[in-house]
């Protein structure tokens, strides 16, 4: 059924219509919204035969979860930025049973300092936790995602997080298509747990393993995102069988084939950069042969896809909403490892920390200096470098210069109003 | 009871007990009553305060639950002696997960069960005697004895699958 409806509380149908029977949550924006639309169903009794437990904080969000999985029963919650890496112990606990709760993840930068706007800081400092990321392009495919994460993670007996970008997606207001439960029920079967706490078959869950096994058990995990590989692709076309959708999947090129540079992101951000590119495709705006690729499943992260979708193009830039202090770009570094010895020229741009726009009118320029291979190997978009020299200048000249934040705000002259 | 010793080789394991002798001639350790839902075998000194401890507790929870018992337990020394892999001493359900979070998981399990129960999905297991006038616990716990490890109060959550 088509509805005009928020993000969030699309997510929130989605879930609600996978039938979950435990769902733990301790607010923190911009996730509320989901959570509080479930609970809402729960006492309503919309969703039926589902406990909805508030907890005292992340780390007790993603400790019941992983109770309530192991008791047997679906589980989800949602988190984000400092919520994430308040249950970060939990987090790596929960893959490392192999139990299948599925996440989302309302993308938010992390502090400090604080900052509650959009960037993939959050689960990208997740990469190595054992979980499958799944990072949504549109609202559409938030709520299809959530669908397919749950089939994706009790097949496997492993988490998904499902990654969508916070207010950008979970704000918005826009037309989606919501299935019906007869749609979900054929394609989501009930969960039939690998492992269960059962007084009528006792079992031993969360055992000590010494370095006799513990490698073994933790290629495991390695193992299953190989499989995943496999199966997130089956799932998108299954998905698509049963729902006449096109939604998922490892990547998502658009107007590749006969591109020389290829800018590759994930998130909402790929359609301002979709509708960058055609604009600049036209003759009028130097014909330039650019394309896009969506990074869709971030782990595993599909090496020989991206490789693929590569093959022809002269040169790539990655533009990613995260930051790995010292080196750079977080994806870029995958996507380097995935191209080489290709011998592609490859640029990482990183932009829109801390909700910062990213425009038509700067992805244009960015874009045209990358055609002419004149970025540098990392480099910033729009960052105020008048106001970054003059902090550096400042902590030159004195010794107690301040708190560097502060400082710059006082330079920037209006203070949390500048986000353009 | 005439002068009986006790070798090593009457338990089949490392532990001195006397479940070898007739119900009359037992300790209160090895009655015929306990559940040893925390067998004998495991990694724990001799006399360990907290493994005596452990298992009064799962003895009273499980009576208080006809047998239908799963228990959290937090890391530690419980944790530890009773599990390396690939061998466990544990005869109920039972999960580790971390350290501070024991009571949040148990919190989990019990709302798995209430659902499962209200979706007529809950099998009855069958019941163990079950203990004078006992009142159905919804968690119990151990504190270990001169655990140098303990830092918190309660080592298991316990919680019941009981319908009361």
């Amino acid at each position: 059924m088509l509805k005009q409806t928020e993000g969030s509380h699309a997510v929130a149908e989605a879930v609600a219509l996978c039938r979950p029977e435990v769902i733990c949550a301790y607010p923190i924006s911009p996730q509320t919204h989901i959570v509080e639309g479930i609970g809402e169903m729960v006492k309503s009794g919309e969703l039926k035969d589902c406990e909805f437990i508030n907890v005292e904080s992340e780390f007790a969000a993603m400790s019941v979860a992983i109770g309530s999985s192991a008791g047997g029963a679906r589980t989800y919650t949602a988190t984000a930025s400092q919520g994430l890496l308040f249950m970060v112990e939990a987090v790596y606990n929960a893959s490392g049973l192999g139990l299948p709760i599925v996440m989302t993840v309302a993308n938010r930068a992390i502090g400090a300092p604080i900052n509650i706007w959009n960037d993939h800081s959050d689960s990208l400092s997740q990469r190595d936790c054992g979980w499958i990321q799944l990072f949504a392009e549109t609202n559409q495919e938030a709520l299809d995602l959530h669908i397919q994460a749950f089939k994706l993670a009790e097949e496997l007996s492993m988490p998904v997080m499902v990654c969508m970008d916070g207010f950008i997606l979970t704000h918005a207001y826009e037309r989606v298509d919501i299935p019906t439960q007869a749609q979900v029920d054929r394609f989501l079967p009930p969960y039939e747990p690998r492992q269960v706490l059962d007084p009528a078959e006792p079992v031993s869950i969360g055992a000590m393993v010494g370095p006799e096994a513990f490698m073994e058990v933790r290629y495991l995990a390695h193992a299953k995102q190989m499989q995943a590989l496999e199966r997130i692709p089956q799932l998108a076309k299954e998905f698509e069988a049963c729902f006449g959708r096109d939604s998922g999947g490892l990547i998502r090129g658009y107007k590749t084939e006969d591109a020389e540079t290829i800018v590759i992101a994930m998130g909402s951000l790929l359609g301002t950069i979709k509708d960058t590119v055609d604009a600049m495709r036209e003759a009028e705006h130097g014909g330039h042969k650019i394309g896009v690729l969506g990074i869709t499943s971030y782990r595993p992260f599909p090496l020989a896809a991206v490789a693929a979708a590569l093959k022809n193009c002269k040169r790539f830039v990655v533009l990613e909403k995260s930051l790995a202090v010292g080196i750079g770009g977080i994806v870029a570094t995958d996507v380097r490892m995935a191209v080489t010895g290709m011998g592609l020229k490859g640029y990482t741009v990183v932009a829109g920390l801390g909700g910062r726009a990213i425009t038509v009118k700067s992805l244009t320029t960015l874009f045209e200096k990358a055609c002419r291979e004149e970025l540098d190997l990392v480099s910033f978009l729009d960052l105020d470098w008048k106001v970054v020299n003059k902090q550096l200048e400042r902590e030159r000249t004195t010794r107690r210069s301040g708190p560097a934040a502060e400082s710059m705000l006082r330079d920037v002259g209006v203070i949390a109003a500048r986000i353009g | 009871m005439s002068f009986q010793p006790l070798h090593f080789y009457q338990t089949g394991t490392f532990t001195i007990g006397n479940r070898l002798l007739g119900e009359e001639d037992r300790t209160v350790q090895a009655g015929i009553r306990r559940t040893n839902s925390l067998n004998s075998g495991h990694r724990a000194c001799q006399g360990c305060g907290e493994a005596l401890g452990a298992r009064f507790a799962i003895d009273a929870a499980m009576n208080a639950a006809r047998g239908r018992l799963i228990a959290a337990n937090a890391t530690g020394c419980l944790e530890v002696f009773s599990t390396p892999y690939p061998e466990t001493s544990w005869q109920i359900p039972w999960i580790h997960s971390l350290f501070g979070n024991t009571a949040a998981v148990a919190t989990g399990i019990a709302a798995a069960i209430k659902v499962k129960k209200q979706k007529g999905e809950m099998v009855m297991y069958a019941s163990l005697p079950r203990a004078a006038t006992a009142v159905p616990p919804i968690s119990a716990s151990a504190v270990c004895p001169g655990c140098s490890s303990a830092t918190t109060t309660s080592c298991i959550s316990a919680t019941t699958t009981a319908a009361t």
